[in-house]
């Protein structure tokens, strides 16, 4: 049976869910600050279009242009923002068992063609999601992955589509594949599509265009893959998202059974410390912290497993912060009188840290300082070996960093206290 | 001490915590004793399941203002909103009017939107030219301490 892929993409999200809530903003343009509130990580598009730029500056060079305007101003707030997302997930997987949610703000469904025309589909998409969360949302669909990214962004880019693209359904698919830069190519990184306007490579239709040994040669696997999706050749499959990793864990079970809460605390700080090498490694900042201990199944003496969870307020990669979370779960776990064989930390809800809207995370470590830290401690394990520098839970205390957050709104959908106002009057 | 890798056997998604109280009798019967209420036993009242239809449209409001009174909804009451209901004639309302939320009855007289206030000393608002209405959901219960 042939299918599809949609892309469902939430259409400047943060500043679409900041704006659910206060009416009075609907047409200003808004910016969002990242968690220190020192840069700008978003902005909708109406303060792209009066010059902020959300990648590179420090928030005071926007101020100008912020205060000129008078742009709305919001710092990250990641509960709410975290909770819409939920919403919007929870309301597509209604339309297909097949969904991957690739981002906080972006998921892809896989879904059989029948009798309607999947464009309708995706306006019905689009329209439950705006009724029920109040998010916009664009849809691009496509039969691959790569093309339905591609029809995304001609949905957003083009008003008079509706947010709705079909690529699969044009005659002239090359067309539009002439109106994508190679750049703008999913999987297609900023050093490949250098080398690829080098030779001439411009658009998605000249490297649809490119030999597949060409590619395969030029761009590895990946590349070689881009190359059969922008003909329509699936060949990322859901959830086979080529780079990221969804999650990870790491665990042990213990050479001798292990009954005290220190032992464990120092195993637990110790694989969080593993786990956490490998999310920088491939940048990405982890947004709930897992934490199990078990005793041995197969000995005859008193049975005990638990699990927690801890959801950080937001997404990070900064060692200290996760092993404070992953040890709050192994207290609340945490059985006297047992003996434990096994123990594990697993980090999912995986961002990664550069993606669009991943720079949106611009700091994810407490202080920038502790960036560099992560840096220096990493590479000073890789040449000493693992451990030689570690963090101390384990013996340094881990200073609670507070986060200027001046101009966070209401968690409006997640505490009682911070629930919307309504007036009768 | 020795360790050895383990293989990913088991990895659990987030979800919120929800306290389930387990049923008492779930593990069977005992030695030949039937006991009548074993049937019934997985059953418990949960008023998310009974208030709460649609789970991501659905939000909390808290109310200030009396002009809603003869419907039940008094200042510091906590309304259930849905916003995947229609919002039809009739129905109780969230509205957005001049950047600001309103809780009032929608009525169309005459072809013409209305938010109609349930208390005499309010007057109903009349949509006009150059006002901006949006309905932001359909209220469809309100919590009330007494």
């Amino acid at each position: 049976m042939k299918k599809s892929f949609f892309l469902i993409d939430c259409d400047s999200f943060y500043a679409s869910c900041e704006k659910v809530f206060r009416p009075d903003i609907k047409d200003k343009p808004v910016v969002v600050l990242s968690n220190n509130d020192g840069f700008i990580v978003a902005a909708d598009r109406k303060a792209k279009a009066l010059g902020i730029k959300t990648i590179s500056d420090p928030y005071f060079k926007m101020e100008p242009i912020i205060k000129k305007f008078g742009i709305e101003v919001f710092s990250a707030n990641f509960e709410l923002y975290g909770d819409m997302s939920e919403r919007v997930m929870k309301i597509l997987a209604r339309f297909s068992p097949e969904i991957e949610i690739y981002s906080i703000d972006e998921a892809f469904l896989l879904m059989n063609h029948g009798e309607e025309r999947l464009t309708n589909i995706g306006r019905k998409i689009k329209e439950l999601v705006w009724k029920s969360v109040g998010i916009p949302v664009s849809v691009g669909i496509g039969p691959t992955k790569t093309l339905a990214k591609i029809a995304s962004r001609l949905a957003k880019k083009n008003p008079g589509l509706g947010g709705v693209f079909d690529i699969g359904e044009q005659e002239d698919m090359d067309a539009f594949l002439r109106k994508i830069k190679v750049e703008d190519i999913w999987g297609v990184g900023r050093a490949h599509s250098k080398l690829l306007y080098e030779c001439g490579i411009n658009t998605a239709y000249d490297l649809k265009r490119l030999s597949y040994n060409v590619a395969k040669k030029q761009m590895t696997i990946v590349g070689l893959k881009t190359v059969k999706e922008l003909g329509g050749i699936p060949c990322f499959a859901l959830s086979d998202t080529p780079p990221h990793q969804k999650s990870i864990m790491r665990s042990r079970s213990f050479g001798h059974l292990v009954e005290t809460l220190p032992a464990l605390t120092e195993a637990v700080a110790s694989y969080t410390t593993r786990a956490c090498e490998k999310l920088r490694e491939q940048h990405s900042l982890a947004w709930v912290v897992h934490v199990f201990i078990a005793t041995h199944p197969h000995k005859k003496e008193p049975q005990y497993s638990g699990k927690e969870s801890f959801k950080l307020s937001m997404p990070t990669a900064d060692t200290p912060t996760i092993i404070k979370a992953a040890l709050s779960c192994l207290k609340k776990i945490y059985r006297p009188r047992y003996r434990y064989l096994r123990c594990g930390v697993v980090l999912t809800n995986l961002i990664p840290e550069h993606d669009d809207p991943g720079h949106l995370f611009k700091t994810p470590f407490p202080s920038s300082q502790n960036k560099d830290l992560m840096v220096a401690v990493d590479k000073i394990n890789r040449y000493m070996g693992t451990d030689f520098a570690r963090f101390g839970s384990v013996g340094i205390e881990n200073k609670p960093w507070k986060m200027r957050q001046a101009r966070r709104s209401q968690r409006y959908s997640t505490r009682w206290e911070e629930i919307p106002t309504v007036y009768a009057k | 001490m020795t360790e050895k890798e383990t293989k990913v056997t088991n990895i659990f998604g987030f979800e919120k915590k929800k306290t389930v109280d387990l049923p008492y009798y779930v593990e069977g019967v005992r030695a030949g004793f039937l006991f009548p209420a074993d049937d019934f036993s997985e059953y418990k009242l949960d008023l998310n399941e009974y208030l709460i239809k649609h789970p991501s449209a659905t939000f909390f409001v808290k109310v200030e203002g009396e002009s809603m009174v003869d419907a039940g909804i008094h200042t510091g009451d906590i309304l259930i909103v849905d916003r995947s209901i229609t919002p039809v004639d009739g129905k109780i309302v969230i509205a957005a009017v001049d950047g600001e939320f309103v809780v009032k009855r929608l009525k169309h007289i005459e072809g013409k939107p209305f938010l109609i206030s349930e208390n005499p000393d309010y007057k109903p608002i009349e949509m006009e030219e150059g006002m901006e209405l949006t309905i932001w959901g359909v209220v469809k219960n309100v919590i009330h301490e007494f």
